[in-house]
């Protein structure tokens, strides 16, 4: 696989979003051989989420009919259903737009709104719930009192009254929602960003209205960044929209999209989704763009070799790809094993060993780096030892291995649990950004964390299993009683598919967990933990990790 | 002469089936047959009584039935029509199917906004017709 195409790999996208994606952005013979695999296989009664909200674009872009579509009605249905709530929808946004436009506050139109007015001209093929907008900082406050006085009322009231906070969701009685943003992306925290987007934006006629809309550029950002944002749960409609923006600009400008996601630390995550996006659609320009992101940008492409090497994911790399990881990674007196080894063992990272199993489900062949031939017995179930020693004898010295495993040799524990003595750790906290003491109800909280494996055994995850490690909190009341045992958990690793995955003892990772704060004003006391899902919480084998207190402070009232 | 009352009305012809759209209070409209095609044409601004003649001359709907009239004179009623001084869409050729023989056009509203907002567009509705219709013994 090359380099480009590994890109996003971690991200599963199921199958039938992928064939009703395909639908939409290969050329033919293609598009229609995906559909038609998707209509063979499709229970229309149990449709996801996702494929329910791309089911509106293939009805029109493939310009079904009666004859040749078995689930004709209903999708007919879905398209008109989303006609009439999207027309709905736009028209009361688009009075509203108007409405501060009246006040003198130049507003920018962004996410579903911007894509059907710009680049669909169709209300409804882009399913949407609320019409997003992006205001001048400065105008934002004024703004949201406007919308209150047309009788919008924020969805959260308590949020609404946070002064740094993005966005405030504002609803009406009639279920229409209207986004107001202060910035398209809670990592956006320049202000000045709302400048650039509104002086690069273009201006379209809204049934009337001159509005404008994010440029393409813009547009894209916020879609990869949004789309990725969230990959416990993420929703595939969003790279029906990268693709329609692409399409729909033939000068799209890759180094804006790099420039404007390297100010804000967002190079990894666009990345990352436009590399999920190319795989889900097949979208050349979607590769081309990852191409021309690394071309312009070394220090990226360094980092991402040595990523892959200390992941142990380098296995296939093709010719040029190590050429470029021999020039990049050398140093003076190297010769390039030597920059392997020493990228394979950089610190904070997840190291892999990629399993090709036979039709018959037995592992036939696995690919690692050679330090971790040690740590084969460990990490799989091993049915003759004898047989792996004489195998291990017979390779080469060379940085990567590839090993022809016989029948049967090697298997993965049905079992995830480990020896007591795995479950050892240590949680430290960013000493720049300690938690909080003090918030508002209700409000997200992120906390920076690394976590280190100070147990001699390494924490595995094995590929589709569901026993993975991470990182969660237990909330106690000020007089220590337990409130919540356990809220949102911030995997440590993310399993990729046909790699185990292992954190090594002594090697730490790096994580955000996000919280959320009690809804109830109080004093709280908040416990870090570590669960190995399905099998055990760190604590509840003795461990001991950091905790802290948290005041939650109702707002005062507008 | 007419055309559409945008921007608060939208319209869609689908497979011969026209979606009409009043947003101003979620009235939900469908035209099919003769319907779509009088609603079509008069949107585009061709004049009523071009129109009311075309079918005439298919020996359809003789002058003294005003059906046509009838039917325009309806989609104004419901503010989805509204007069204009603008010459019509030259592009625009009004075809009628013969086929469909004298059927009278009709316009079918459904205005209960919040039903047609919570009916679940792919458990509650008939499979052979799709949203907005109900499926059978659903209320």
């Amino acid at each position: 696989m090359s380099l480009i195409e590994q890109v996003g790999e971690a991200y599963s996208i199921p199958e039938g979003v992928r064939e009703l994606i395909e639908s939409l952005t290969l050329g033919e013979p293609h598009a229609s051989h995906s559909f038609r695999a998707w209509q063979a296989s499709v229970d229309f009664d149990a449709l996801d989420y996702s494929s329910f909200r791309l089911v509106p674009a293939v009805f029109r872009h493939r310009a079904l009919t009666a004859a040749d579509t078995p689930h004709y009605a209903r999708m007919k249905g879905i398209y008109r259903y989303f006609l009439y709530s999207n027309s709905l929808l736009l028209e009361q946004g688009r009075r509203t737009v108007a409405l501060l436009h009246a006040h003198g506050i130049p507003v920018t139109l962004f996410k579903g709104a911007a894509l059907s007015l710009a680049y669909h001209r169709n209300n409804a093929v882009r399913p949407m719930s609320d019409v997003d907008v992006q205001v001048p900082s400065q105008h934002f406050e004024r703004a949201a009192g406007l919308l209150r006085e047309a009788g919008w009322h924020p969805r959260h009231e308590s949020a609404a009254l946070d002064p740094g906070r993005h966005s405030i969701d504002f609803v009406r009685d009639d279920r229409h929602g209207f986004d107001l943003h202060r910035r398209p992306l809670v990592e956006c925290t320049d202000e000045a960003l709302g400048e650039r987007i509104l002086a690069r934006a273009q201006t379209l006629d809204w049934a009337g209205l001159p509005v404008r809309v994010m440029a393409p550029e813009d547009l894209l950002l916020t879609s990869l960044c949004n789309g990725l944002r969230d990959p416990r749960r993420m929703r595939f409609g969003w790279i029906a929209d990268v693709h329609a923006i692409l399409a729909g600009t033939p000068d799209f400008d890759w180094k804006l999209l790099w420039q404007e996601a390297s100010r804000f630390g967002l190079q990894q995550r666009v990345f990352d989704a436009l590399g999920v996006a190319r795989r889900a659609s097949k979208c050349t320009r979607m590769r081309d763009g990852l191409q021309q992101i690394l071309d312009a940008d070394p220090v990226f492409y360094r980092r991402l070799l040595e990523t892959l090497f200390a992941e142990g994911r380098s296995n296939g790399l093709d010719t040029s790809r190590r050429e470029d990881a021999a020039r990049l990674l050398t140093e003076p007196g190297d010769d390039h094993e030597d920059a392997f080894e020493r990228a394979s063992r950089l610190p904070g990272h997840t190291r892999h060993i990629q399993i090709v199993t036979a039709p018959s489900g037995q592992i036939e062949r696995i690919h690692l780096q050679r330090r971790h031939l040690a740590r084969i017995p460990e990490l799989f179930d091993v049915s003759s030892r004898w047989t792996l020693r004489r195998l291990l004898r017979r390779i080469d010295r060379g940085f990567e291995e590839v090993l022809e495993i016989p029948p049967g040799l090697l298997s993965l524990p049905a079992d995830p649990a480990l020896p007591r003595r795995a479950y050892r750790a240590r949680i430290s906290l960013d000493p720049q950004q300690l938690p909080t003491t003090s918030a508002t109800p209700g409000t997200v909280q992120t906390l920076p964390l690394r976590i280190r494996n100070t147990s001699p055994l390494c924490w595995p995850i094995h590929p589709g299993s569901p026993a993975r490690f991470g990182v969660s909190l237990h909330i106690h009341g000020d007089d220590g009683r337990l409130l919540t045992w356990d809220t949102r958990r911030q995997a440590l690793m993310t399993p990729r598919p046909d790699h185990l995955g292992f954190i090594e003892p002594g090697d730490e990772v790096a994580c955000t967990l996000r919280w959320f704060a009690p809804e109830q004003p109080g004093r709280y006391r908040l416990e870090l933990d570590i669960v190995h899902e399905g099998v055990c919480w760190f604590s509840r084998r003795g461990v001991s990790f950091p905790g802290f207190g948290i005041e939650v402070v109702a707002p005062p009232s507008a | 002469m007419y055309a559409i009352n945008a921007p608060t009305v939208i319209a869609e012809t689908l497979d011969g089936e026209t979606i009409i759209i009043n947003t101003a209070n979620g009235q939900y409209f469908t035209a099919t047959g003769h319907a779509s095609t009088i609603w079509q044409a008069a949107a585009a601004g061709l004049p009523v009584a071009d129109i009311a003649a075309a079918f005439a001359a298919r020996g359809l709907f003789g002058s003294h039935e005003r059906i046509v009239e009838r039917f325009v004179a309806l989609l104004i009623e419901h503010a989805l029509l509204a007069p204009t001084p603008d010459a019509p869409a030259p592009s625009h050729s009004l075809h009628i199917d013969a086929a469909l023989g004298d059927e009278i056009p009709t316009l079918t509203c459904n205005d209960d906004l919040q039903g047609l907002i919570q009916l679940d567009p792919i458990h509650e509705v008939s499979p052979s017709l799709g949203w907005p219709f109900n499926a059978p013994g659903q209320p």
